[in-house]
């Protein structure tokens, strides 16, 4: 039996403890998304400019496919490219047989607002990293 | 009770999530090291071969498209296993490796194994 006073208790207990474990339950799952997201769209763009990379003829060449790619893969992922770092090397140099090294960070905010998007705050560096090899019988 | 159950449908979705995306993603850096590392081990041509024939006919060093492959691996320094099967016109690369699950390791699930395969093949001529 329920005392009167005690009527819909349960309910408001449910709601509050609801939405206790699902408020951070949804923030989580967006936050992760965008990790996800960020870590496929890096991936993407340090394997497409390690790719380019190793097929240009010169250190400028590569510098401007490098850029040109990562921009380009970033996009798909629906990614500003401002917001991401890449860097490249080819060691020892770009030459026949040489490794052309790509590495590309974005940063994933973890404070974000429902429909406004980016809110100040600490950020998630996600970075990726490809080594692709110059061709040894290739024509420079 | 109901909040309970709720807790641990919401605890096991979560779960799946992280741990599956975190698979997921792993799976995608072997995929790169091996398409990596079939591209390196498909460069490394039978030179007697190619130069006897005036160019005409490219096949691989066998030994040396494994070593390359091995090699190429190794750089990445991924945590994983790799077998490396050569043709003369042809190589495959297949990588394994595993993900620690930090979530399902409560339902006695500690790893989740992931792999990914590659081939690659030389041509003759190009630019």
């Amino acid at each position: 039996m329920r005392l009167s006073d005690q009527r819909g208790q349960a309910l408001i207990e449910s709601l509050l403890l609801g939405m206790l474990l699902l408020v951070p339950l949804i923030w989580a799952l967006g936050v992760l998304a965008d990790l996800h997201r960020g870590a496929l769209a890096t991936s993407a763009a340090a394997r497409e400019a390690g790719f380019e990379a190793a097929t240009a003829s010169s250190d400028a060449l590569a510098a401007a496919a490098v850029d040109a790619a990562v921009a380009r893969a970033l996009l798909d992922g629906g990614i500003d490219p401002e917001q991401a770092r890449a860097s490249w090397a080819a060691i020892p140099r770009l030459e026949r047989g040489a490794a052309v090294e790509v590495e590309v960070s974005y940063p994933v905010t973890v404070l974000q607002a429902p429909f406004l998007g980016r809110v100040a705050g600490p950020s998630i560096w996600v970075t990726s990293r490809h080594v692709a090899r110059v061709d040894p019988y290739r024509s420079l | 009770m109901l909040v309970i159950g709720l807790s641990l449908v919401v605890f096991a979705i979560t779960g799946l999530a992280v741990d599956g995306t975190r698979a997921f993603l792993f799976r995608r850096s072997l995929q790169n090291s091996a398409d990596a590392a079939a591209l390196a081990a498909a460069a490394e041509l039978d030179e007697a071969a190619y130069y006897s024939s005036g160019g005409e006919v490219a096949v691989l060093d066998e030994t040396a498209a494994r070593r390359s492959a091995a090699e190429w691996l190794q750089s990445r320094g991924l945590p994983l296993k790799a077998e490396v099967a050569t043709a003369p016109d042809r190589v495959e690369v297949v990588v394994r490796g595993a993900v620690s699950t930090t979530f399902l390791g409560l339902a006695g699930i500690t790893e989740i194994p992931v792999a990914a395969r590659a081939d690659a093949s030389p041509i003759a001529g190009g630019p």
